[in-house]
Order: structure tokens, then sequence, then C-alpha cells
């Protein structure tokens, strides 16, 4: 691909230059306004209505009334900007997944990473009585030991396809079966503020919440980012691209493991959110036709967003946000089951 | 061959073409059964030497025994044979009409259906007897089924057995989805619900369970009759169809079997799932594919597969006990994971 194709821009400053397809910028921008669209709106409606200009006056600072400073930055804000950074990673680490694996159904939910981190979090917080902080700790212990046991079996064996995911699920199922057990081992109290964890919410979440989220996030992704040219020459295979002096196996790690922590963190700030990391890269690919990681992140995050959303307003009584992306999801996971089965013939 | 009709070609193929009767299987499985249900009611929080166990069981002896053998450990073996006969029936029912070796009414949604079913009716009309519940139960499962079977029979899962049980997880998801958001609506019925998940044979008291006896044995008895002509349907539609066997009837009937049996099961103990995907595997290594000798002796290895996993769970947890269902998942789970990984190179895509 030496050949830039006519529709590239290309930016060159001196020593570096970027180069991205008008598509994909399209799609980014798109997606943006897209993701701002949904942020205002997140930030105006529900019971208490804030109206455009008392919105502006409060974001500037200078709030009309006090509910509207309460509602706006105290519990708006502080929300739609964890479904946003949550979603993020979610999306990348999905994209990281599926490109690693060249699998379009190997996100870290399908493969049981997401209830790796679960039963972590889980045990922690319910078991040892830990705090949230504590349960980030246990959910990446518990995401981490889970993506060494998938990586073990799939060393050993040299799984692909579908093997891969059928292995994930059935991981899945003993961690669940875990998850489960230490839930009916708990006050029923404890047991609801668990379950509503475990399905993936946004209820309540706050700026304390949002701070090992953003960090992950603004930790990760540029080492994630800086993996790209190792990334593009993946599909020559491992030889060549060794041959061409990219140090594979290396990047291959570096991914895995900061995809791994990206999920961890996401689990513990909102649960397990199902199908958001499954789905967004799927998006982007099909508005921009190749994998691009800001798009998949901006993705995920108008989805989980706009999933929040329904979840607090188009039912009688707010649901939790996960059990409307697992509904969602569940169907677009089918779809794409479909569509590969009809390619194979 | 007296006579030519298709009906009893049929029989003549099906019913009397050189099966030898596994008589050590059998042995073998029987006796197991027998030990799982003394295990059963002996071993638990409370340890009861086997003499007082058979002296309680005639209503004589200790009555602190009497209490916890009579009232207790009776209702939960009663429970767990009833259950185990229908999971493994089902089981092995579904993994012949979908042509899929690792399919499970657990994994591919069954039991999801049969829960949804249950929750929508706890949310609807509060809380329910077993009577009402079955019901649902059983109207869940059909609705999931009917779904599964419909994948199955689509040119996408022919391809690959793989495929099916993913779509099967995929529509789990779905319905799993759903109920919770119905779960979460109401603490009482989450209270409920989180025992009952994890699929446990104490949930229910043996009287109300008695009374579902019917169905399991409707559902058993229907797929002892289907063993015969399922092993024609599995050289293929055409085949079977010249055969003289109707596909469209027994797949019907079939769905009908797994509904009942799975509904029931559901209903009585919450939802378990691998019972189904593992007793068929462990038989038809031993006895091979034959599903006229693997139906009814899964008949009595999956209920006794069911109590030791009960009775392992009870011991596991040391007084706070591990529901059957987890003890299943940590059995079933890494079995599909050896299935998966060892067929690899058998061309599974």
């Amino acid at each position: 691909m030496t050949a830039l194709l006519p529709d590239d821009l290309v930016l060159t400053r001196r020593r570096w230059s970027v180069r991205a397809s008008r598509r994909t910028l399209l799609c980014a921008v798109a997606m943006g306004l897209l993701l701002l669209a949904l942020g205002v709106t997140a930030l105006m409606v529900g019971e208490y209505v804030v109206t455009p200009e008392a919105l502006v006056r409060t974001l500037v600072g200078d709030p009309p009334a006090r509910l509207d400073g309460f509602f706006v930055l105290g519990r708006r804000l502080p929300r739609a900007l964890v479904a946003i950074v949550v979603g993020i990673c979610l999306a990348v680490a999905g994209a990281v997944f599926q490109t690693l694996t060249h699998n379009p159904l190997a996100s870290p939910d399908v493969i049981g990473i997401s209830s790796g981190a679960s039963v972590g979090a889980v045990t922690v917080f319910l078991v040892w009585g830990g705090s949230i902080d504590q349960a980030t700790l246990g959910a990446i212990v518990g995401a981490v030991v889970m993506a060494g046991v998938i990586m073990l079996l799939t060393a050993r064996s040299g799984l692909h396809g579908v093997q891969l995911i059928l292995t994930g699920v059935a991981l899945s199922a003993i961690a669940m079966a875990v998850v489960d057990y230490v839930l009916t081992q708990v006050f029923v109290a404890s047991a609801t503020t668990a379950q509503t964890w475990l399905v993936g919410s946004l209820q309540g979440r706050g700026w304390s919440d949002l701070v090992p989220a953003a960090a992950a996030l603004v930790l990760l992704v540029p080492v994630i980012a800086s993996t790209a040219p190792a990334v593009r020459m993946m599909p020559l295979g491992d030889q060549l691209a060794t041959a061409l002096g990219v140090r594979v196996t290396r990047a291959r790690w570096v991914l895995l493991i900061c995809a791994t922590l990206l999920v961890a963190v996401a689990v513990a700030t909102a649960g397990p959110v199902s199908f958001v990391a499954l789905v967004a890269p799927h998006i982007a690919r099909l508005l921009c036709g190749r994998t691009s990681l800001i798009v998949a992140g901006l993705t995920g995050a108008v989805l989980l967003l706009a999933s929040d959303l329904l979840a607090l307003y188009a039912f009688p009584a707010p649901i939790p946000v996960g059990a409307v992306t697992i509904t969602l999801g569940g169907g677009f996971f089918l779809w794409l089951l479909f569509r590969e089965g009809a390619r194979r013939g | 061959m007296s006579s030519s009709s298709l009906i009893s070609r049929r029989a003549e193929a099906g019913d009397r073409t050189g099966l030898r009767w596994p008589w050590p299987a059998t042995l073998l499985s029987i006796i197991l059964l027998a030990v799982a249900i003394v295990l059963s009611l002996a071993v638990g929080a409370r340890f009861i030497p086997f003499d007082e166990v058979v002296r309680s069981l005639f209503g004589t002896g200790d009555q602190n025994v009497l209490n916890i053998v009579g009232e207790l450990r009776v209702s939960r073996t009663i429970t767990g044979l009833l259950c185990g006969v229908a999971l493994g029936a089902a089981g092995v029912l579904m993994q012949a009409l979908t042509r899929n070796p690792i399919a499970d009414p657990g994994m591919l949604g069954v039991n999801a259906g049969a829960s949804f079913g249950v929750v929508a009716g706890l949310a609807t009309f509060g809380a329910l007897g077993v009577g009402g519940t079955v019901w649902l139960a059983l109207a869940g499962a059909a609705a999931a089924s009917a779904v599964i079977f419909w994948f199955s029979g689509s040119r996408f899962a022919a391809a690959s057995p793989v495929r099916l049980v993913l779509a099967g997880v995929a529509f789990s998801a779905i319905l799993g989805g759903a109920t919770q958001a119905l779960v979460l609506t109401d603490e009482r019925i989450l209270d409920v619900f989180r025992f009952w998940r994890v699929g446990s044979l104490t949930a229910r008291p043996a009287e109300e369970v008695l009374g579902l006896v019917a169905f399991v044995i409707v559902g058993a008895v229907l797929a002892l009759l289907l063993a015969p002509v399922l092993n024609l349907m599995s050289l293929g539609d055409d085949s079977a169809i010249a055969l003289g066997v109707r596909p469209g009837l027994v797949r019907a009937l079939g769905l009908v079997a797994v509904t009942v049996l799975c509904g029931t099961a559901t209903a009585v103990a919450g939802p378990i799932s691998f019972l189904g995907l593992v007793v068929p595997h462990l038989l038809r290594r031993v006895v091979g594919p034959d599903l006229r000798a693997v139906m009814p002796l899964a008949l009595v290895v999956a209920p006794a597969m069911l109590l030791l996993a009960d009775t392992a769970g009870r011991l596991i947890g040391r007084g706070a006990e591990v529901q059957v269902g987890i003890v299943m998942a940590f059995v079933g789970a890494p079995l599909l994971i050896a299935f998966v990984v060892g067929r690899r190179r058998a061309g599974l895509s």
C-alpha cells in the first residue's frame, strides 16, 4: 500500500506525517457530533428538565437555580462522562481483541474476560467487604487470570474461530457459577446491589467513579495506538512481519495486557455491561470500512450513552443499562453468527 | 417380513437390528444410582449411618434422624431423581434431534426460556406455587425450544455444531437480559429468584414435586419411544424418509418431549445446565451411539449424577451448601472445553 488512495489526507510537518482516510475522518466527526448531541440530551432531560439556556449558564459556572447546578454538575454530567469513558474502554478493548484473534466474535465479554473481572470484584466486594477501589483491583486480578487461562488453552491447542469463543463461554459459565454462589451467601440487600452491578449499571455513578476509568483510558490508549504500525504488519504473517523489523510477539502482548486492563477498569466502574465491546467495533467497521480505534471508541461511547438514556426513560421504572445492551447486543450477535454462517455456506 | 407396510418395515429396521444390550453398563448404572440415593440420604451437615437411614425410612429409630431423613433428604432426593431423569432424557433428545454432540438444553436457552416464563409470572401474579410455576415454565420452555429448533434447521447451523451452541448462548443472553430487567424491578422477586436461579434441589417441598411426576413420566416415555426412530434420523432426513420415518412428526414430538422435560425440571429446581451435555457424552463413550441403549441408560445415570453432584455440594460448603447447579457447572464446563479442544483436529469448524 505505497500508493495513497486519492481520498486519503496526508498531513506533513517536518519529520512526521499523519495519514487518514477521508471516510474515517468523516465517520469520526459524525460520531463525535452524535455523541455531543446525546450528551446534551442526557444533561437536559429527566424528571427535572433543564432548559438549554440554563444548561449553558450552568456549564460556564453560573447556574440560574441551585437545582440546575445539582442535577447537571452533580448528577447527570458525571454519569454521562462515566458512560462515555466506559463505552470507549469497552469498544477499544473489543476492537483490540477482535483484531488480535482475527475473530469477529471474540470480544472480551463473549470470551469470558468480563466474567473473570466480575468474579474478582464480587469476591472482594461481598466476601471481604472491600471498598470500591479494592473491588477495582479485584476486577483487574480476575480479568488478568481469566485472560491467562484463555491464553494457556489457546496456546496449547492453537484455538481459532468459534472454538475460542466456545471455550470462553464455558469458562464464563464457571465464573458465573462462582458469582451466583457468592450471591446466595449474603443478605438480600447486598445481593440486590451486587445483582444490579452484575447486569451493568450506571446508577449513582459520580465524579469519584470517573477517575480510575479516565486515568486508565489516558494511560493505556496511547500505548495501544503506539502499536498500530506493528498491527498493520500482522496480516502479512508473523515471519514476514518479523523479517520486516516488527516485534510482533511483543506488540501482541502489549495489546493483550492493555485491552485486558481496559476491560477490568470498565467492569469495575460500571459492571460487566455486555456486548458493547462486541458491537461497537463492528458498527465502526461497517461505517468506515476498516478498523479504526477512534471511530470504534466513539461508537462505543454513543452506544452506551444511548442505551443508558433508553434504560432510564424508555421503561416505566429505570432499569440497569446492561439489561438494554444485552438484549440489543444479543440480537446483534445472532445476526453476526447468521451472516458468518451464510458466508461460509 | 410378513407385512409390507412402512410402519412395520421401520420397526424392523429400527428395533431389531443387532443391538446387544450392554448388560455390564446397565448393572453399573443401577449400582451407581443406588449408591447415589443412599449417599444423598446419608451425607450432609450431619452424617447418618446407613443402618439408621434404612431404619428411619421404615419409620422407626431416632426422632432427629427421622426428621432429617424423612423431611429434608427424602424430599431433595426425590426432586433430584425427577430432575435428573428429565434433564438426562432432554439432553439425549436434544443432541439427537439437532444432530449436535454438544447441544445441551441449558446452554441452548431452553432453561433460560423457562426462567423467563417463571419470572414473568412472578412479576405479574406475585408468589406462585409449583403448580402455577410449572405452566409458566412450560410456556417459556416451549417458546425457547421452538426458536432453537428453528435455528438448528436453518442452513447456517447445519455446517457447524459449535455455531448452533453459540446461537443458543446468544439467545440465552437475550432472554437473560429480559429476565434480569424484570427481576431488578422488585426486590421480592430477586429474593426468590437468586436461590432459584442457581439450581437447587431444596427449592420445593416434596408434595409439590410429586405432583409433577406425571409430566416427567410422559416426557420420558415419549423419549424412549422416539429413541429407535431417532437412530434412523441420524443418517439424515433423506435416508430416514426412505426408511419410513416422518422427520417432521418426529421433530415435533421430540420438541414436545424436550419442552415438557426441561420445563418441569426448571420449574422444580431452577435452571441446571450441563447435565444434559455430560450424561449422553459419557454414555456414548461407554455403550456407543445407539440411542436404544443410550436413552434408557441416561434415565438411570443422569439422576445418579445429579444426586452425586448435590451430595458433593453439601460436603464442599461445610454447612453453607453449594447448590447443585453450581457443582454441575464446575463438572460440565471443563468437559465442554475438553471436547472443543479435542475435536479441533476432527474438522469441527
